[in-house]
């Protein structure tokens, strides 16, 4: 049995033997590629793989809304006279139908929601009943069973990408992994500024920021998610929710 | 049914033929992926996206030290703490170091084929630690102990009846043959072990240099919760996973998803920096990466860096005719199958015996070749490795014997006309009235006993033009038009 001592050694002399062979053969003057295209050749700038047009952020959410829903999701745009807390509530309503819940209380595994700054939206919710679990330590037990218990999750995002569906959910202080992770239903509130036309416009504009550490370092991981959790390795037929939210509902709202 | 995977090639090959119900489904799998592939890159700039991707693939593996260096530090500066192997085993080595002195008794572990490479479970299993694939597909093949046949849809050769039948033997599942109770009877079973397991193992599809990110793709989420659950999440990654930057892997992860399922985005990207920090609710408390060559220097050195672009997107076995017949466990006891596969293996292992057959199951009909990509030239390195093969001389003597034949005669045009004119009194030893010999007598037997062999021409090819000079004639100085 080798103890974490002799590990470190063992990678260390392993580390130095293989870039040395790798720089050896690299710099063999007989290519070590077979077939020589782009001689190592490589662009600043690639092109993006969808539409990456500039689009009015209404025409951008309508883009999202329809993709989202062609990949087995679903959308609300919230329109002038309704609010993010109606489209929630409406949404929450739709699962207790669909799952012949009765009960009168829900509780939500979520984000810390006051970061989302949506005016009247947390009082709105507690007067439906409608309980926010924010949970603060996974790794403790009580709380990792009482995240699991729960059948819906509610988050923001960081950004969201139109040509896809995709969209970008980080984690940090108030914002949690499991919450679009572990319930069978994932409400997304999405604001319509935080729309982009594809995943490279997001990116590309971090990185013109210089924000890209921030988003991709400092928050320990960023996910990319698009649409629900699906399998199709039982003979390619298609099967939603294998581990992951069997549904996802974007909720697209205009900020005040 | 399932066959011997360590059974010699050709046994191998003829069970995999005489099996025709997962010849069918395999073969009706494929066709549906490649089809689905197709309408994905054909609904985008596919050249462009497959020249940028092999662009960003060669300019890595020409950097690969450099880049390794850079991703070490990154990794580490994030709170990584990053491990180097120059084995399979000391692979393992280092991750039941790891497993032991944290007391893990649970591994999840999400789909990855180095780990496949390098038999992670069964060593992790020596020391008492369970291993739960998670991946379904996965999870399904080692509740039935077998070894996957596809890396993208790795249970492709079984059909909805079997797997029925092994999840009501195995988790007590009332009988059906609907896929979407199939897969609520799994994930019930699975989340248990998500909840309750103390580590994850992942493998990586992306590292990036510049931030120090591990990426991986799913479908099912089972990578997001590999990586987040657990209190310590472990990547095993092969050195030539590392790209440069962000926005290389954000190309790379959509060329992948199209060619690989025929998405235009995978439902899940995971890019994983570190540990979760202190004031984080949920994310690993450790993470480890053991960056593994195990014999990726050697595909280097022997001239085949080409093979070491590839992103595991099983494009090539989707498309590939050999494939589609056979399936993959026909190419034993390996983690890639396919064309990449039939380059990977035998460079791969340290004897070359393993996998010496493989260059040879390939028409070179280029399939591969046009749908890979990041544009590996498959059939040249294939026709290469045969070459390698024959000089090293692993091929049969008989094999380089009659090639050799073939080199002397075709050097010089005298002996090569004798030839064909023997060739032509061939027909006469035939009773066959067809136009094949469909048996042919002593060892030459081995050719016909699975396809006819077209008898040569009465006449050779230059008799036949000399002939027909007159037709050609007319067809050179056309009548003019008025």
């Amino acid at each position: 049995m080798r103890s974490i001592a002799d590990i470190r050694r063992l990678s260390r002399t392993a580390r130095q033997d293989i870039l040395n062979t790798l720089e050896q053969n690299l710099s063999d003057p007989s290519d070590a590629f077979k077939t020589l295209r782009a001689k190592g050749t490589r662009r600043s700038r690639l092109t993006p793989i969808t539409e990456s047009t500039p689009r009015s952020p209404k025409n951008l959410s309508t883009i999202f809304g329809k993709q989202l829903d062609s990949i087995s999701g679903s959308h609300h745009i919230v329109r002038q006279g309704e609010t993010v807390a109606g489209a929630i509530l409406e949404r929450i309503t739709q699962i207790q139908e669909n799952e012949k819940n009765t009960s009168s209380t829900h509780r939500v595994l979520s984000w810390n929601l006051k970061m989302l700054d949506i005016a009247g939206m947390l009082d709105t919710l507690h007067k439906h009943h409608i309980e926010l679990v924010v949970p603060h330590d996974l790794h403790d037990g009580t709380c990792r069973a009482e995240a699991s218990s729960i059948s819906i999750g509610i988050t923001g995002v960081e950004a969201a990408m139109a040509s896809t569906a995709t969209v970008a959910l980080s984690n940090g202080p108030g914002m949690n992994r499991v919450a679009s992770l572990l319930p069978l239903h994932h409400i997304l509130l999405i604001p319509q500024d935080r729309i982009y036309p594809n995943v490279e416009a997001w990116f590309g504009e971090l990185k013109k920021e210089n924000k890209i550490e921030q988003i991709l370092c400092e928050n320990s991981q960023l996910s990319l998610v698009t649409g629900p959790s699906k399998s199709a390795d039982i003979e390619l037929t298609l099967t939603l929710g294998v581990h992951g939210p069997r549904t996802v509902h974007a909720i697209i709202y205009k900020n005040s | 049914m399932t066959i011997n995977i360590d059974a010699p090639y050709k046994s191998r090959i003829r069970e995999a033929l005489s099996d025709s119900g997962t010849r069918k489904a395999v073969d009706r799998a494929m066709g549906e992926l490649a089809q689905r592939r197709e309408r994905a890159v054909n609904a985008i700039d596919n050249e462009t996206m497959r020249t940028e991707s092999h662009e960003i693939r060669e300019h890595a593996i020409r950097n690969l030290p450099g880049l390794l260096v850079e991703l070490e530090t990154n990794l580490t500066r994030n709170g990584c703490e990053v491990h180097w192997a120059r084995t399979g085993n000391e692979a393992n080595d280092i991750l039941k170091t790891i497993a032991r002195t944290r007391k893990i008794k649970t591994a999840i572990k999400s789909k990855s084929m180095v780990t496949e490479e390098i038999h992670l479970n069964t060593s992790l299993e020596e020391i008492g630690v369970k291993v739960v694939e998670t991946d379904l597909g996965e999870y399904i093949l080692q509740l039935a102990d077998e070894p996957p046949s596809h890396i993208v849809a790795p249970v492709i050769h079984k059909g909805a009846e079997d797997i029925s039948e092994l999840l009501q033997n195995e988790l007590g599942m009332e009988p059906t043959l609907d896929p979407s109770i199939m897969c609520d009877a799994a994930r019930k079973e699975l989340r248990k072990h998500f909840l309750s397991a103390d580590m994850g193992i992942s493998g990586c599809n992306f590292a990036i240099a510049e931030t120090g990110t591990i990426c991986i793709i799913t479908n099912e989420g089972n990578g997001r919760m590999v990586s987040s659950l657990p209190p310590v999440y472990v990547v095993i990654a092969g050195i030539e996973k590392v790209v440069p930057r962000v926005e290389d892997a954000i190309l790379l992860w959509q060329a992948a998803t199209r060619n690989a399922t025929g998405q235009d985005a995978s439902v899940y990207f995971s890019m994983t920096s570190g540990p979760k920090k202190p004031n984080h609710a949920d994310g690993p408390k450790e993470v480890h990466v053991i960056l593994v060559d195990n014999a990726r220097t050697n595909v280097i050195k022997k001239g085949y860096a080409d093979a070491l672009m590839c992103i595991r997107c099983g494009a090539c076995m989707d498309v590939c005719p050999v494939y589609r017949e056979i399936g993959g466990h026909a190419y034993g006891k390996t983690a890639y199958p396919g064309p990449i596969g039939s380059i990977l293996t035998p460079l791969m292992n340290e004897n070359i015996n393993i996998g010496k057959d493989l260059p040879f199951a390939s028409s070179l009909c280029g399939a591969c070749k046009d749908a890979c990509p990041v544009k590996i030239d498959l059939p040249k390195l294939l026709l290469e490795l045969r070459n390698d093969l024959s000089k090293e001389k692993i091929t049969s003597p008989f094999q380089r014997f009659l090639v050799k034949c073939f080199a002397w005669i075709s050097k010089k045009p005298s002996r090569y006309k004798k030839a064909t004119k023997i060739a032509g009194l061939t027909r006469k030893f035939s009773k066959e009235s067809t136009q094949v010999f469909s048996k042919l007598p002593g060892p030459l037997n081995r050719w016909t006993r699975s396809r006819a062999l077209q008898k040569p021409s009465n006449k050779t090819f230059k008799e036949t033009w000399k002939d027909s000079k007159a037709d050609f004639q007319v067809l050179k100085s056309p009548p003019s038009q008025k």
